[in-house]
């Protein structure tokens, strides 16, 4: 089971000094509680037949928060600090081990040791953790492990570590883990308030349970989402509290699967909880004590991500704030005179739709190329942004557009198919945001990276739903009710496009080498992979400046800081060109990876346009390398692979034939290659049938065509992935020409002397 | 075995140096000055000697402000007394040394701890310096000086001063080629041994590389008895005192004899010659005892109790051996403990010293005979010696005095991998036949730990995708599933094979390359970069033969020219015979020597280019 947040397997936590009473007490409480006390679910020692072949089957997992609190410290303590909260995790696994890789999986665990107490005006603080751990044979004997013979790892902050003795093929481990502690209702801060499980994980699970104890104080809500069983909930009246119970059997493990989506499509069960109530926006508040199950309520998320915003917003304006100084007001008056000076030189710049573009590429310019020092990553214009950041930029955008120029514009708040869908939302972190703007509104700008363009999408956004809101800058205020949803346009393969020219010939001196010419041209997300790998940042930079007319080096951005920077400069000028020489190995490594085959030589390379200029949104580059081993000798005649020059196509395996679920991939795509090969003087060239081929559908195609021409062999090749979501029905589609331009990359030339 | 972990933590400390390298391939770090001393003193009022060390260390940042890692290892028999960082000529008080646990991924635990902390450098050309004083406690455990450091070290001095009533002598290993001298006096009845070093590059990690003892400069130092006053301590000053010290460790434990008796007659039940039960509980402790170093003071050269060992059903290189010998002892038979160093050390027992072993196996004596059997060697058989103890020599337990002998030295036979096909044409595309597989001796076990290292629902999927290069193509069929807990016979495998699209059909001629596996095609070494020799894996024999039926309405028109073709490691044969209706490939290479030196990369390569070309050539029928 993947634990992304909250409880954790082997987190297992345990005793720094000899053991108190209290300690050993506790200790042999959980021991009769959890070993001592017939559990129906860790009853069982064996497996179906239809399991006998797994590395490892969990034959039972059990999570369980239990909290309680109580009344502490007098009436001279400080209201807020008169409640200690208890919390009690159990995390328990029996696992049979099938082989020697889960054997050796399993042999080893490491914990952390616990065991603090302290006594304070407010009550008594314990910090206990607690690891037990028992083998069952084969034969049905159980062998209790002695935790003590654990060692400890001096300075590692009391964690221990134990080889499980006596443990071979065929035993079955059965442990739990116990985290105790107390947290005093004044540090609300230090409270756990979330547990996210999927239930999916390496090994099948037949038993799983999921259980939350909440007392009077919390209040909790709960999702359930694709597929995953719902909580049983109970109030025991006699505890006053609520008991959520989760229920589940035969939980498959993650197969090694290809384009799937875990928050869209792997069941998951998230929980929310917290003393006090959890206040709901336009919905009646959870109280202490209640339970719910959240409601489809997209709204809802996508307002509270609207407050958060409207926060960085008032931090970023408000006068005393500490971002005053460098937030968006001194940032207006920069930008209003770079593009009075802007538009002086570019008069035809003097309109909406140009102001707003210009003002994309300088913020773009300013927080991504301006910012650096000698720690600065310089071998790569690539930058991704958080969420904060990404609320920043688009704030700071619409913010410049609305107060400076009155030019209104959309905050567009979308989760994408990286989070879970719309219907599903229940965190703020579900989210993501982009402006829309432009005379008609019609033009998106992402903050994601530092490699979008104007109007460019995430991948992951397009053709989802997405919030259109409206930011009142004068009332730091969204009005949601005139908010919309809208569905965000989608690109077309033919936008994501990867377009390669090779002009191959042979090496008169080693006829079995190739020399090959290869160009390129990428557009969309297929641009930016290949800026991200083969850009450098100092490139990046000086296309930036000049998009919003700077001209200035990077070393003259550094000398214009402070004395301190200009100190720096020589250290500077290395690291940067230290980034520029390194390159190579990255064009080396691009070859390797998409050829499958290393070049025998990298003979020169260049880009000749990196695509971060406005209106020339396409990345180029040349190179010139020698590959080996693609041409094979056969008498007087030679054979040679130029199935693979269309570079290393996807082969399924046979697992990922066989689909039950719809088809998550990146984006649309296509690729494009044209080939001219030489033929040496005195050789035809044979077996060009071979090489046309056509498989088109409603999921793409792979389309291929051969023919001689003057003394050149001339193949033309094109593959496409029309969307990037498939239903499962549509994946024989998908696989018909994934199999065809896998087959195309075995085709073969002959080489006949005349 | 505790050297063991001293090698590892060499490996370690250079890995780290590695890393840095990573970052600083262009000596934007150096050493600029060490000055490092040794001195062999008395403590303890006169009851042990020790030997303080104190070093001074500058870095200085050549081009880009950094902040490196600095560490220095010490354990249960070393301290570190002080330490006094300076950055940029002033004492930084704010940087606090943190001591603690050093873990090491092939060692379960070690009583190895790690001083460490960030050092700045804090601008082109500043300096930083480290004051340190180390006590090693015991001189039995000082047993070496390595002259590199993690940076290019323009000048260094190292300084041993030693009383003469200290007998420690100091061998010199692997100064060639690099700019050492030595200058050595006598000052107030102290020998004081002086080298100065002057540009010592800093090491380059690479992958199959001889172990460091074989490749840095460095000074063994072996402490062979101290007579301060009126005391006397004997350290190693011979083969015996060694030996005496080991095996009073071998004695201190106490073994459940019992225990062991009736284990051993579990394993032996039915069984009748002593060959047979040798191998029986040789094989039962391999595949039952699970590996795990231990290295903690001590207990790093005491084997653990047997009785321990059976219960936890794991234990280190000590444990299995003595397990191994305990239960074999325990039905009359002759076996032994035995020490011995692994190829990854450069010394021999010629300089009796810790350093010079880092292992443990044991030895059944029959008929005169001497069988080293070594369980941690999961899948090897009896009286198959993996390379890396091959050939090494071996201090076997005798009473009071010991044996030295040798491990036997392998052959390129133990080690075989014979693959015989008979396939037909199934149409103009695909061959169709029976091929048979069997792996013998380290190509067994390479295979099998490959293997076992999967998950028991891919394990099938694993031998196929083994076999067939996970190439979908080569499918197999009817696997045969092999016998693989028997170490001592051949792994065989047999299946049907029906390889689609491994001919190229062109008009009337058809173009085959028979020989799907390829053995070292790429084996080509990057002689301008490599600054090693190379350890190849083992001494192995590949023996190939493919039956061909020739298609019916074809006739052979060319195959390519027999090739043979010698290298001081490896030798090959290729050849392809014609009999009526038949082509037999025939292909053998024997790796005979596994050190592959520096000097002869170019050959190698030649070597390996002529046999990769000749992988390409095909094979073409022509339609009659």
């Amino acid at each position: 089971m993947k634990h992304f947040l909250g409880l954790c397997v082997l987190l297992l936590s345990l005793s720094v000094a000899a053991q108190n009473d209290d300690y050993k007490k506790m200790a042999d409480e959980l021991e009769q509680r959890i070993f001592g006390t017939p559990d129906t679910a860790f009853a069982a020692n064996t497996v179906p037949d239809f399991y006998k072949n797994e590395s490892a089957v969990i034959l039972a997992k059990k999570i369980s928060l239990e909290t309680s609190s109580k009344k502490v410290g007098s009436f001279f303590v400080n209201r807020s600090a008169r409640t200690m909260f208890n919390f009690l995790n159990i995390y328990r696994e029996k696992i049979l081990l099938n082989d020697k890789s889960a054997l050796d999986e399993y042999s080893e665990l490491t914990f952390t040791e616990l065991q603090e107490k302290n006594k304070t005006i407010v009550g008594n603080y314990k910090n206990y953790s607690f690891v037990n751990i028992r083998l069952i044979k084969p034969d049905g004997s159980v062998h209790k492990v002695n935790v003590d013979e654990a060692v400890a790892l001096e300075g590692r902050n009391n964690k221990k570590k134990i080889a499980i003795p006596g443990l071979s093929v065929g035993d079955i481990l059965d442990f739990y883990s116990v985290k105790y502690y107390d947290i005093n209702s004044a540090a609300q801060n230090q409270m756990p308030d979330e547990s996210n499980e999927v239930l999916a994980g390496d090994y099948p699970v037949i038993n799983y349970e999921l259980s939350f104890v909440f007392d009077s104080r919390f209040s909790a809500e709960y999702q359930t989402i694709n597929g995953a069983p719902d909580f049983k909930v109970t109030y025991d009246s006699e505890e006053e509290s609520n008991r959520l119970v989760l229920k589940a059997r035969h939980l498959p493990k993650m197969k090694d699967m290809l384009w799937y989506s875990i928050p869209r499509q792997i069941p998951i069960v998230r929980v929310k909880y917290t003393t006090g109530s959890i206040v709901r926006k336009d919905l009646p508040a959870i109280k202490p004590g209640s339970v719910e199950k959240a409601k489809k309520y997209e709204n809802l998320i996508e307002a509270k991500f609207g407050d958060i915003a409207a926060n960085i917003f008032t931090l970023q304006t408000k006068a005393g704030s500490p971002y005053y100084s460098r937030g968006f007001a001194p940032f207006r008056e920069q930008f209003r005179d770079a593009y009075k000076k802007y538009k002086k030189a570019h008069p035809e710049a003097d309109n909406t739709d140009s102001l707003i573009s210009y003002l994309h590429r300088f913020t773009k310019y300013t927080g991504s190329y301006t910012y650096f020092d000698l720690e600065s990553d310089f071998s790569s214009p690539y930058r991704e942004y958080g969420l904060y950041h990404q609320i920043l930029g688009c704030l700071q955008f619409a913010f410049t557009l609305e107060k400076e120029y009155k030019i209104p514009s959309d905050i567009v708040i979308v989760a994408g198919r990286n989070s879970v869908s719309r219907d599903n939302l229940f965190d703020l972190t579900d989210l993501s945001v982009m402006v829309r703007a432009g005379s008609k509104k019609e033009r998106f700008f992402s903050y994601s990276t530092s490699l979008y363009q104007e109007n460019e999408i995430p991948a992951s956004f397009q053709g989802e739903e997405a919030k259109v809101i409206y930011f009142d800058f004068s009332r730091s205020n969204i009005d949601f009710d005139k908010g919309r949803v809208i569905k965000l346009p989608v690109s077309s393969h033919k936008d994501n496009n990867k377009a390669e020219k090779l002009r191959v010939k042979f090496n008169a001196e080693n006829p079995e080498q190739m020399l090959i010419y290869r160009s390129q041209k990428a557009t969309g997300v297929q641009r930016r992979e290949q800026q991200a790998w083969l850009g450098l940042f100092e490139d990046a930079a000086m296309e930036a400046g000049w998009s919003v007319g700077e001209n200035k080096t990077l070393l003259e951005i550094n000398d214009d800081r402070n004395k301190k920077s200009r100190k720096q400069a020589d250290e500077l000028a290395s690291v940067i060109k230290k980034a520029r020489t390194e390159k190579k190995k990255a064009f080396e490594s691009e070859i390797e990876s998409s050829y499958g085959t290393a070049a025998k030589e990298l003979k020169d390379f260049k880009i000749v346009s990196l695509g971060s200029m406005p209106g020339q949104p396409v990345f180029e580059m040349e190179q010139n390398f020698v590959m080996e081993g693609w041409v094979k000798k056969a008498g007087n005649n030679y054979i040679v692979d130029a199935g693979k020059l269309i570079t290393e196509q996807l082969e399924l395996k046979p697992d990922q034939r066989e689909r039950k679920i719809s088809v998550y991939m990146p984006y649309p795509r296509s690729y494009s290659y044209q080939i001219e090969l030489e033929i040496p003087e005195g050789f035809t060239a044979e077996g060009l049938d071979k090489f046309n081929r056509k498989v088109e559908n409603v999921s793409g195609g792979f389309v291929t065509t051969a023919r001689t021409e003057n003394n050149k062999v001339l193949i033309t090749a094109e593959k496409w992935y029309t969307k990037s979501w498939e239903p499962v029905e549509n994946w024989p589609n998908i696989t018909a020409f994934i199999d065809e331009a896998f087959q195309f990359t075995k085709e073969k030339i002959l080489l006949r002397k005349k | 075995m505790q050297r063991l972990f001293l090698g590892i933590s060499a490996a370690i400390l250079l890995f780290f140096s590695t890393s840095l390298q990573a970052q600083d391939t262009d000596n934007n770090v150096v050493v600029e000055n060490k000055i490092q001393t040794f001195r062999f003193q008395t403590a303890a009022k006169g009851e042990r000697v020790e030997i303080a060390e104190e070093y001074d260390v500058t870095f200085r940042c050549n081009d880009v402000r950094t902040e490196i890692p600095f560490s220095e290892m010490y354990d249960s028999t070393t301290t570190i007394d002080d330490v006094t960082i300076y950055v940029n000529g002033s004492k930084a008080k704010q940087i606090r040394p943190r001591y603690e646990y050093y873990s090491v991924e092939s060692i379960f635990y070690s009583d190895a701890r790690i001083c460490y902390f960030s050092l700045p450098l804090e601008k082109r050309n500043s300096t930083s310096r480290v004051v340190l004083r180390r006590t090693h406690q015991d001189p039995q455990y000082f047993t070496s000086v390595y002259f590199t450091e993690p940076y290019l070290t323009e000048k260094k001095t190292v300084r041993f001063i030693i009383p003469i009533w200290m007998n420690a002598e100091l061998v010199e290993y692997n100064f060639k080629g690099f700019d050492i001298r030595k200058a050595e006096s006598i000052e107030n009845n102290e020998r004081i041994i002086t080298y100065t070093l002057n540009n010592i590059p800093k090491p380059v990690r690479e992958s199959r590389a001889p172990g460091s003892s074989y490749i840095r400069p460095h000074i063994l130092v072996r402490c062979q008895e101290a007579r301060p006053s009126n005391k006397q301590f004997v350290y190693f000053k011979t083969l015996q005192d060694q030996y005496k010290w080991y095996i009073s460790l071998v004695r201190q434990v106490q073994d459940d004899q019992e225990l062991l008796k009736k284990k051993a007659t579990e394993l032996t039940a039915g069984l009748s010659s002593d060959m047979e039960k040798v191998k029986a509980i040789f094989y039962w402790v391999q595949q039952h005892i699970r590996y795990i170093a231990f290295e903690d003071g001590i207990a790093g050269f005491r084997p653990a109790p047997a009785g321990d060992v059976l219960r936890k059903q794991y234990g280190d290189c000590k444990g299995m051996a003595n397990l191994t010998r305990g239960l074999l002892k325990a039905i009359g038979l002759d076996a032994r403990v035995c020490w011995l160093g692994t190829n990854h050390i450069a010394y021999d027992y010629s300089t009796p010293s810790m350093a010079v072993d880092n292992h443990m196996i044991c030895a059944w004596i029959y008929k005169g005979k001497k069988y080293f059997l070594d369980a941690t060697e999961t899948n090897i058989g009896l009286n198959e010696y993996a390379e890396r103890i091959q050939g090494r020599q071996v201090l076997i337990e005798n009473g009071d005095s010991y044996l030295l002998e040798t491990i036997p030295a392998t052959t390129p036979e133990q080690n075989v991998q014979r693959e015989m096909a008979k396939l037909h044409f199934a149409n103009t595309l695909d061959l169709k036949g029976d091929v048979q597989l069997s792996f013998k001796g380290e190509s067994r076990s390479d295979l099998l730990n490959s293997i076992e290292r999967t998950k028991k629902d891919n394990m099938q999927k694993s031998l196929i995708s083994y076999l067939s290069k996970s190439n979908q193509d080569y499918a197999i069929e009817n696997l045969q599933p092999a016998i693989f807990n028997t170490p001592d016979t051949l792994l065989n495998i047999k299946y049907q094979l029906h390889f689609r699209n491994a001919i190229t059909a062109f008009d009337k001629e058809l173009y085959a390359e028979l020989d799907f596996r390829k053995e070292m095609n790429d084996f080509r070494v990057d002689a301008a970069k490599r600054q090693h020799d190379i350890l190849l894996p083992y001494k192995e024999h590949i023996i190939t033969e493919i039956e061909l039926d020739i298609p019916a309405g074809y006739r052979v028109k060319t195959v390519p020219d027999d090739l043979k073709s010698q290298h001081t490691n490896a030798d090959v044969s290729i050849s392809y015979q014609q009999k009526p209706g038949k082509l037999i490939y025939r292909k053998e290479i024997r790796i005979k020597e596994t050190w592959l030196r520096k000097a002869d990369f170019e050959k190698w390569n030649t070597f390996i280019n002529g046999l990769a070309g000749k992988y390409r050539e095909q094979i073409v029928f022509e339609k009659n």
